[in-house]
């Protein structure tokens, strides 16, 4: 009896203590040392080459890159030394101490447990100290905020091409008050409100510029999560979608001068941020903010009903080396579209970007499967796939779009698996729905497909799933939150926004993403898949609490390149959706690119900046245009950004669909959009044909809505988005119309 | 030569151009609103309507704002009006001021004073602005309690201030919000708090009276206990009670025939329903069929905000000339529009007051339609968001007023268009059911009406097919039931004759006796034991099945089921497991009062009972799907009858098993009801539990792994 009381009793505490673990295994921080020297350089060059020379102010305690060639002062503060020292009415000009800060720091004040914002101006420069030290190429400086207990060691290096500065989380030492965010050089790249010719380029979405105006006091801020949010952070609701940032690039133009920014390192673990049309300031700014630790939003109820409402932060932080590079560009290169080569010429020498070439494709189609329908046999209901295109009415529709339009599609199969287009299991149950055609009708839809030289992709979910099963495991396998705890994510009910239960799904473990990606590749080996289409990968950003090197999204590039080159080196194309960065340069194919941005309302003008870097080396498609609201206006996008429509169709549509969760079967049934397509696709594949392979070299927007591309092979592309019949240089254009020029070379 | 080259070379670069060059009907470039549209569809089960995604009807045409405008900032924006030259009238009620904006977005002026002759008035705290199709501004100036008329110039013309009437209460507050003028001049003036409705003036600027007026909704129970505490109230308690007041007006708008519609806004959750308002012009009563109808979402959303409820606030209306009502959610940021039958065509916008994106919204405070622009003030963004309305918005919109207007063969390659852009579309098929219908193609109106639910057209359809049907077959149907009626006769006559038995088993006989001779049978049940265990089994399960058929295999018209929810083992617990909780808590009560009967003779009894119930069910699946709904109330009273029959037998055989008297029967009966009542208590309590317990356990589980 004694015994079974001490197990039960042991049972008991060892619950009781799960209860109140905390997540461990991130990097521990280094103790704030308070009796550090601070050493302090002289104003002086601390790096320099042929082009630049590094140089630390220790007046203003700033870094200033100058430019010998072309005599021009890169600094941190935007402040011009010409600006007059009092106002009209003789009081001294007061510069906001933002524009003198290099860093800001969020933190969570140990006391009182809130969120805090304090910059190095306040922080390092007047209450604290700031030590700098030579290191090969430049400058390490530690901004110590000795109130607060905490100090950030940033380095400023010297660039061929510019300079670059780095944050190494381990490096930064803090004791009670624990730091969650650092944004760095906040006025670096800015513009001033008033200024003319002068815009932001931010990549959200496409890509979209922010003209420099005054809107308030404090101005507008905007921010975004770089490769979109965390989805093991809780979501309570929904207030809209957004646009991801895929790009982790960003920019400004002042003129004849232009600064294109790259987080080269630690963009997952980024946000990008946005101050516009403050007074104060008189600047408006872009810049990137490093989260250094996981988050969790926690909400219970009390006794008396009320919500509680908990911000939840890890003890450890994450290891990452943050770097950010800037580059200056000048003259005719100080635009977006020199800042896309800029990148485009980054992502060649750094991440291996390949030109993979157009195929002969002049339209993409994307076939949808089934879905899980309710049905009832004598009033008993069960879930079956209800077929909206088997997978020989996709050949069929192939064959007919083939023989109507002698132009080849790219096809993407979508839906198929166990489950068709809902979660199930992951990777589809690593089946073909009978229902859908199986196995056999996949191998005959994939012989027709290499006869005829088509690129198709049968399109997975490696990363999300809802039930358990082939050796997955929803509780073991499944990604954890900042708690330790399993989350699952859910979608949210269209009337209201708030949680759809029936829509939760797992996120699989950060490194179980490898297991799951050689699972696939092994399990349909003898398929005959042309090409995978791996959606998930290209969008989806969330951390894992189950290792430390996944805290606050770190690493999620290097664990999906792995996974992406498992089907590389298989031989097997890879297509993916959207996509970020990473997973973009290693793909062959990219469907479901952006053709808009965010559309903040801070947002002027949408660019095709994404199709900017990668048209001629990887090939991409559009989102589905037959569910754009302006589905014209979307094809038009297309012949602007050089990338191939697609459609997104069923065979058969059912009325069950309108249970469907998301809204992607609202359209698209085949006999309906036949013509349409057919028409489209006679008007544009001369075009696709001439740009085949070959790059964008400049974009241009004019104010009448006209908007010019033109390509490396000499073709461009006048397009009118305008409201109304404008002078192109191609000749007069009514809204809605485009033309094409240089046809002929 | 070299010249002739080169004009070759210009000509064939032109010719390039014009063979090269395609074009495309397409929209100018602007934004898609950053959150998906949606519809609810009607009637699809018993639950009423479900949401579903729509395609967007608008997008973002244009952001208006003091920075594009290019003039001072609007600190205090607080309402936007459009008139009939469609020029735009922002209100920043915070700084008296009105810009007036032209159709093409240029700013017309910038009023910060209404001018009179040596006198100048500001309207600082004004709250709206309208203006007549005469270009007569009205400014509502609440805070300085009067309705200036000014004209587009600025200079006053008169002003509205509170009526010297006897209708006016002394505790009236003019605090005038919204201004409304009909075509004859007559001016609706709306009054914060006031719950006597508009007040109406003549076009002479003379008090009227009041018009229209929500009225207080209350349930039955409400009703009951108000009754009883004014019976039971004294004095003290009298003047601690608080009189229940029907929600104000808070928004009013005039339609091209001088209906006025009105908003009521934020409502509790049980009265969430009627928020619209069509008043007519003379008596101010409602003839819109709206007062059943929530013209916002049905769930409310408690996640957001820390689990405070958000509400719904109906806080703003327009009506344009087809008679669509666009309401405005201020909670939510989103757009609502209805047509004249209070159907939703689409919801957009958004935001929950937290819309940074363009087409969603912080603080949505007003819209007005601008021709078929849809215009929405922010007073937190200080905004006016300029919805322009799609290719498929227009198609449509245009549809289903075609569709009202009962024009249905103007109407059909609209919604075909409709179809191709929007599957989703329930409007599209009800209204290609009605074009078919009016074709003639009455199958395939037949089979859109089902699509859409469309059970009215379905039944016109149906009765036209079926007439149809038996036009053709009419002599074919006569000579077969003049064969059936005679048959039966024959066989009746022959049997009696011959005496032969159609029921060779006893017990069987006993059953079908029994619907004849009730007393007796249950007599000779109880007495000689002849009661069939298996017969009542199979014919609880018949029940049970025809329960389910009848909910699944009915008439289109008669089933309102959601076969994508339905269960039917839940109709298993409301059928059988009603009829096992009857006899065991029959067996238990009846034990302690005295009764004769055994477990054996009440399930028998009961089951046996239930005959009539399962014919009645039987007949309603054959007749549902042979007749119309407006020819069901055979069926009804036919059912009605059966349940009855039932209960009659029930009662009999209760009686006769356990030899009871009437008035012990009703005892027993009672105390049986509320036997089962504690034993379903009981059961959801131990299942609440249970749940709890599991949960429990499996929380303990996630913790220690």
């Amino acid at each position: 009896m004694k015994k079974v009381f001490a197990i039960a009793i042991s049972l008991v505490m060892i619950v009781c203590l799960s209860g109140c673990s905390k997540t461990t295994g991130g990097l521990k921080a280094v103790k704030f040392d308070s009796e550090a020297m601070a050493n302090s350089l002289q104003s002086n060059i601390v790096a320099e080459n042929s082009t630049y020379a590094l140089q630390w102010d220790n007046s203003t305690k700033q870094i200033v890159l100058f430019d010998k060639v072309k005599n021009v002062i890169w600094s941190s503060n935007p402040s011009k030394s010409d600006e007059p020292e009092v106002d009209e009415f003789g009081m001294p000009v007061k510069t906001h101490p933002l524009l003198s800060s290099d860093i800001n720091i969020k933190y969570v004040e140990e006391k009182t447990g809130h969120l805090v914002t304090v910059n190095s101006f306040l922080g390092a420069n007047s209450a604290g100290r700031i030590s700098t030290s030579l290191i090969e190429n430049g400058v390490k400086v530690i901004y110590y905020f000795d109130e607060l207990q905490f100090a950030v060691p940033v380095e400023y290096t010297l660039r061929e091409d510019g300079f670059a500065l780095t944050i190494k989380t381990k490096e930064i030492q803090e004791n009670e008050n624990r730091i969650t965010e650092i944004s760095v050089l906040p006025f670096m790249c800015s513009a001033e409100n008033k200024s003319n010719n002068s815009y932001l380029f931010v990549p959200s979405g496409s890509g979209v510029l922010i003209y420099p105006k005054e809107i308030s006091s404090t101005g507008q801020n905007f921010r975004q999560e770089i490769y979109g949010n965390d989805l093991m952070i809780r979501e309570y609701t929904q207030t809209s979608q957004k646009e991801n940032i895929y790009l982790p690039v960003f920019g400004v133009k002042n003129d004849k001068s232009a600064l294109c920014c790259i987080v080269e390192n630690g963009a997952e673990s980024s946000f990008m941020d946005g101050t516009i049309g403050g007074k104060t300031y008189k600047y408006s700014s872009i810049y990137p903010s490093l989260s250094v630790r996981g988050y969790d939003e926690l909400r219970s109820v009390n006794y008396s009903g009320a919500t509680l409402v908990t911000d939840y932060y890890t003890d450890d932080m994450a290891d990452i080396e943050f770097t950010v590079s800037y580059k200056p560009l000048y003259d005719d290169e100080a635009t977006y579209s020199s800042m896309a080569k800029t990148y485009r010429d980054y992502l060649i020498k750094k991440e291996g970007l390949k030109k993979i070439g157009d195929s002969d494709a002049t339209y993409a189609i994307t076939f949808n499967g089934g879905f899980m329908a309710s049905k009832s046999f004598l009033g008993v209901p069960y879930e079956t796939v209800y077929p909206l295109t088997t997978l020989k009415q996709a050949q069929q529709v192939i064959s007919e779009l083939l023989n109507e339009t002698n132009y080849k599609p790219i096809v993407r199969l979508n839906g198929y698996g166990e489950t068709g287009l809902d979660k199930g299991s992951l990777a589809g149950g690593y089946k073909i729905n009978s229902k859908l055609g199986g196995k056999k009708q996949l191998i005959e839809l994939m012989s027709f497909c290499y006869e005829k030289n088509i690129d198709s992709y049968l399109n997975f979910d490696i990363l999300r799933f809802k039930k358990s099963g082939n050796g997955w495991s929803k509780l073991y396998d499944s990604a954890k939150s900042a708690t330790g705890k399993s989350y699952y994510p859910t979608g949210f009910t269209m009337a209201i926004r708030d949680k759809n239960n029936a829509t939760e799904y797992a996120l699989i473990s950060r490194n179980q993403i490898l297991n799951s990606a050689l699972k696939l590749f092994n399990k349909t080996k003898n398929w005959d898949v042309l090409g995978y289409s791996l959606d998930a990968v290209g969008t989806i950003a969330y951390s894992d609490y189950n290792m430390g090197d996944s805290y606050a999204k770190a690493n999620l590039s290097r664990d999906i390149e792995n996974a992406i080159k498992v089907f590389n080196e298989g031989n097997k194309k890879i297509a993916v959706s959207g996509a970020n960065a990473y997973a973009a340069v290693n793909a062959t194919q990219i469907f479901n690119c952006p053709i808009s941005s965010a559309r903040f309302d801070v947002f002027d003008e949408d660019v095709p900046f994404y199709q900017m870097v990668f048209k001629g080396y990887i090939p991409m498609t559009s989102m589905p245009i037959n569910q754009e609201t302006l589905q014209e206006d979307a094809l038009l996008a297309c012949i602007e950004s050089g990338i191939l429509p697609l459609w997104s169709l069923m065979h058969d549509y059912d009325n069950s669909a309108i249970n469907f969760a998301s809204p992607e079967l609202r359209n698209g049934v085949y006999s309906r959009y036949k013509d349409t397509i057919i028409n489209a696709v006679d008007n544009i594949s001369t075009y696709y044909k001439a740009i085949k392979n070959a790059e964008i070299i400049e974009h241009q927007i004019y104010e009448n809505g006209v908007r010019v591309t033109k390509y490396s092979n000499g073709v461009t592309a006048v397009v009118n988005r305008g409201e109304n019949t404008s002078e192109t240089l191609l000749g007069t254009l009514d809204a809605g119309e485009y033309r094409i020029g240089g046809l002929n070379g | 030569m070299k010249k002739l080259k080169k004009i070759f070379v210009v000509l064939l670069i032109l010719i390039c151009l014009s063979v090269f060059s395609f074009s495309v009907n397409a929209q100018t470039t602007y934004s898609d609103i950053p959150v998906e549209s949606y519809t609810y569809w009607e009637n699809v089960g018993a639950k009423g309507r479900k949401p579903v995604y729509t395609q967007q009807t608008h997008y973002v045409k244009n952001v208006l704002s003091s920075q594009n405008l290019n003039i001072p900032e609007l600190e205090g924006l607080i309402d936007v009006y459009a008139d009939t030259k469609q020029d735009i009238y922002l209100l920043d009620g915070d700084n008296s001021r009105l810009v007036i904006v032209d159709n093409k977005y240029k700013v017309k002026s910038d009023i910060t004073e209404i001018k009179s002759e040596g006198k100048n008035y500001t309207f600082k705290g004004a709250r709206n602005v309208y203006v007549h199709s005469d270009g007569k501004i009205f400014i509502s100036d609440t805070e300085n309690k009067r309705v200036l008329i000014c004209n587009q110039k600025g200079e006053l013309l008169d002003i509205l201030t509170v009526p010297e009437s006897n209708l006016i209460p002394e505790d009236f507050q003019y605090l005038p919000i919204c201004v409304s003028v009909d075509s004859t001049g007559y001016i609706y003036v709306l009054c914060n708090g006031s719950y006597y409705g508009a007040i109406l003036y003549t076009p002479e600027y003379e008090f009227s009276g009041f018009y229209g007026a929500n009225k207080v909704k209350q349930s039955v129970t409400q009703a009951l206990t108000q009754m009883i505490n004014r019976l039971f109230v004294n004095n003290t308690k009298k003047s601690l009670s608080e009189s229940v007041l029907p929600y104000c007006f808070i928004d009013i708008c005039i339609d091209n025939e001088n209906f006025v519609y009105t908003a009521t806004g934020f409502t509790e959750v049980s009265q969430m329903q009627g928020q619209v308002k069509k008043l007519n012009p003379g008596k101010g009563a409602n003839i819109m069929n709206s007062e059943s109808v929530n013209f916002a979402d049905d769930g409310s959303n408690w996640s957001y905000n820390a689990g405070k409820m958000l509400r719904q606030d109906i806080s703003s209306i327009d009506v344009d000339d087809n008679g669509y009502v666009y309401c405005l959610d201020r909670t939510y940021g989103r757009i609502y529009i209805y047509d004249g039958q209070c159907s939703l065509v689409t919801a957009f916008g958004g935001g929950i007051s937290e819309g940074e994106q363009q087409g969603v919204f912080k603080g949505a405070s007003s819209l007005t339609l601008c021709g078929s622009d849809v215009l929405v003030c922010d007073s937190e963004k200080k905004t006016v968001t300029i919805f322009g309305l799609t290719d498929f918005g227009k198609n449509i919109l245009t549809a289903r007023a075609l569709t009202l207007k009962g024009k249905y063969e103007e109407s059909f390659d609209i919604w075909q268009n409709v179809i191709k852009i929007d599957n989703n579309c329930q409007l599209a098929y009800k209204g290609l059911a009605r074009a078919y219908l009016a074709k003639g193609e009455y199958e395939t109106a037949i089979k859109y009406a089902k699509q859409g639910y469309d059970r009215d057209t379905y039944d016109i359809a149906f009765g036209k097919v079926r007439n149809a049907f038996i036009s053709r077959n009419f002599s074919w149907i006569l000579t077969f039931g003049i064969i059936l009626i005679i048959s039966l006769l024959v066989l009746m006559v022959i049997s009696m004759r011959k005496n032969v038995r159609l029921f060779k088993n006893q017990k069987l006989k006993l059953l079908f006796d029994m619907l004849v001779h009730p007393f007796d049978t249950f007599g000779i049940i109880k007495d000689k034991n002849l009661g069939s265990v298996t017969i009542g089994a199979v014919l609880i399960v018949l029940f049970y099945i025809v329960t389910v058929m009848a909910d699944i295999c009915g008439g289109f018209s008669f089933t309102y089921i959601d076969f994508a929810e339905y269960n039917s083992l839940f109709v298993l617990l409301r059928s059988v497991g009603i009829v096992v909780l009857w006899i065991v808590c029959n067996k238990a009560v009846t034990t302690l009062m005295d009764g004769k009967g055994k477990t054996k003779d009440i399930f028998v009894v009961t089951s046996y009972s239930l005959l009539p119930a399962i014919f009645g069910k039987l007949v309603y699946i054959i007749f549902s799907n042979i007749l119309l709904s407006t020819e069901a109330e055979f069926l009804s009273i036919f059912q009605v009858a059966m349940v009855c029959y039932t209960l009659l037998l029930l009662l009999i055989g209760t009686i006769k098993i356990h030899d009871y008297s009437m008035g012990r029967f009703l005892g027993t009966s009672i105390l049986t009801l509320v036997g089962m009542c504690i034993v379903v208590f009981l059961i959801v309590m131990v299942f609440m539990l249970s749940q709890q317990f599991v949960g429990f356990l499996a929380t303990l589980f996630l913790e220690m792994f």
